[in-house]
């Protein structure tokens, strides 16, 4: 599953269109466990969007850090994974939506030629 | 005039005295702003028209606002007086968290944004931790508290044996002596990363293993196995650019929610889902031929695929 949530007004809208997709879109369904549950066909959401901006909200760094540390612990009792021999590295990602400038189009133009 | 810029980014000019010109105008007419911030400061604690709640939000709006103010302001004052700028140098009004990206960006405009660090295994790819730094520190700073986050993981395992570190491996990065020290008394070998430009030796002899060993201090903690392992599992461009090209293909390129705390939550969620994929790949054994060598030289198991076919029916 792609998680790429949308900034402030678009937020709104992603948390929705993502409520659907628990009903509609198998891979979602399949992703979240969620196979064995009957959906009360009657509601129009099987999780509230508004739910789930709250939920988002209430996470900070040592939760999500927490929870990265209870995936990882489970992957180790599984056996599938060891911490023995690892690689750091870092890479760079934006802030935000690029914004257009004129230096932007001259860069993308020359790099195009 | 005056030129900047790498020659093969292409110069770009700049008016230097109309800039400080400029800059001087614009410090004289902020001038007040302090001084109109405390008297909006002192009115809202007067005010009997707002609640509680609403007053301690408006006030720590206020706080905010000119602290970043200040911030600019004394950034803003450097820049006139022709002194260099410090490490973390605000490019951002509404988010002082953000800094240049100077990493991989010697052909192009620089742009403003995060760093993120990742620690992973060098077999599947699974990310054990990451981290989301405020600014642009240096590499070798994520090296340790990634570390911690890791051995954290570590002691919440139930089942199995002790696991531990044996080995890490980073580029020239993080080719820090200070840092090979601060890993070799945690017991974990540096062998992985690169001391010159010249790729690490995978295969070493006896004699170079017993080198190695000698040279960490780590005679007695580590095996010449482990140490053959840790050369072979050491630093490899294509192999880190690909987990961090799956990532990015995830959502993590650009960060879409607002501040530092929403870089943290949309990357953490990344990898999450990251994750969750490489352990599927894993359970129905979908790793390159490689990753499978290591993982049989690391004695994981493989899922027994009968066992899952017969669940299924």
């Amino acid at each position: 599953m792609n998680w790429a949530p949308q900034s402030s007004l678009q937020g709104r809208k992603g948390d929705e269109d993502i409520c659907r997709r628990f009903r509609t879109d198998f891979a979602v369904i399949y992703a979240c466990g969620l196979r064995e549950y009957r959906i009360n066909p009657s509601q129009a959401y099987f999780v509230l969007p508004a739910t789930l901006c709250e939920f988002r909200g209430r996470i900070d760094e040592a939760l999500m850090d927490e929870l990265i540390a209870i995936q990882a612990a489970a992957a180790m009792d599984d056996g599938l994974v060891s911490p023995a021999h690892l690689v750091v590295d870092t890479f760079p990602c934006e802030q935000g939506s690029q914004r257009v400038t004129d230096a932007t189009t001259l860069y993308k133009a020359q790099k195009k030629h | 005039m005056r030129s900047f810029g790498r020659s093969c980014r292409g110069q770009g000019k700049v008016f230097v005295k109309l800039v400080r010109q400029t800059e001087q105008q614009l410090l004289d007419q902020g001038e007040a702003i302090s001084t109109l911030a405390q008297q909006a400061q002192a009115s809202l604690e007067q005010t009997t028209t707002l609640s509680e709640s609403q007053r301690a939000r408006l006030s720590e709006h206020l706080t905010t606002a000119m602290r970043h103010h200040e911030q600019l302001r004394k950034q803003s004052k450097q820049l006139t007086q022709g002194k260099k700028l410090a490490h973390c140098k605000v490019v951002n009004a509404y988010d002082p968290t953000i800094a240049p990206i100077i990493k991989g960006k010697s052909n192009c405009p620089a742009q403003f944004g995060r760093k993120p660090g990742i620690i992973s295994e060098p077999a599947t790819g699974y990310l054990f931790a990451n981290l989301t730094p405020k600014g642009n520190p240096s590499d070798e700073s994520y090296v340790l508290p990634l570390i911690d986050k890791v051995e954290q993981a570590i002691v919440r395992v139930q089942q199995g044996p002790k696991r531990s570190i044996h080995s890490l491996a980073g580029d020239l990065g993080v080719n820090d002596p200070v840092l090979r020290q601060a890993l070799h008394e945690r017991h974990i070998l540096s062998v992985g990363i690169p001391k010159t430009v010249a790729p690490i030796n995978p295969h070493p002899s006896a004699q170079e293993v017993l080198d190695i060993l000698n040279e960490a201090g780590l005679n007695r903690k580590r095996t010449p196995h482990q140490v053959q392992l840790a050369c072979a599992s050491g630093y490899s461009r294509p192999v880190v650019e690909s987990h961090i090209a799956t990532l990015l293909s995830r959502g993590a390129g650009a960060v879409r929610y607002k501040g530092h705390e929403g870089a943290v939550v949309q990357q953490g969620m990344t990898v999450m889902s990251y994750n969750g994929a490489v352990l599927v790949r894993i359970r129905q054994q979908k790793m390159t031929k490689r990753a499978q060598k290591f993982r049989r030289l690391l004695g994981l198991k493989s899922p027994k695929v009968s066992k899952i076919k017969q669940e299924k029916n």
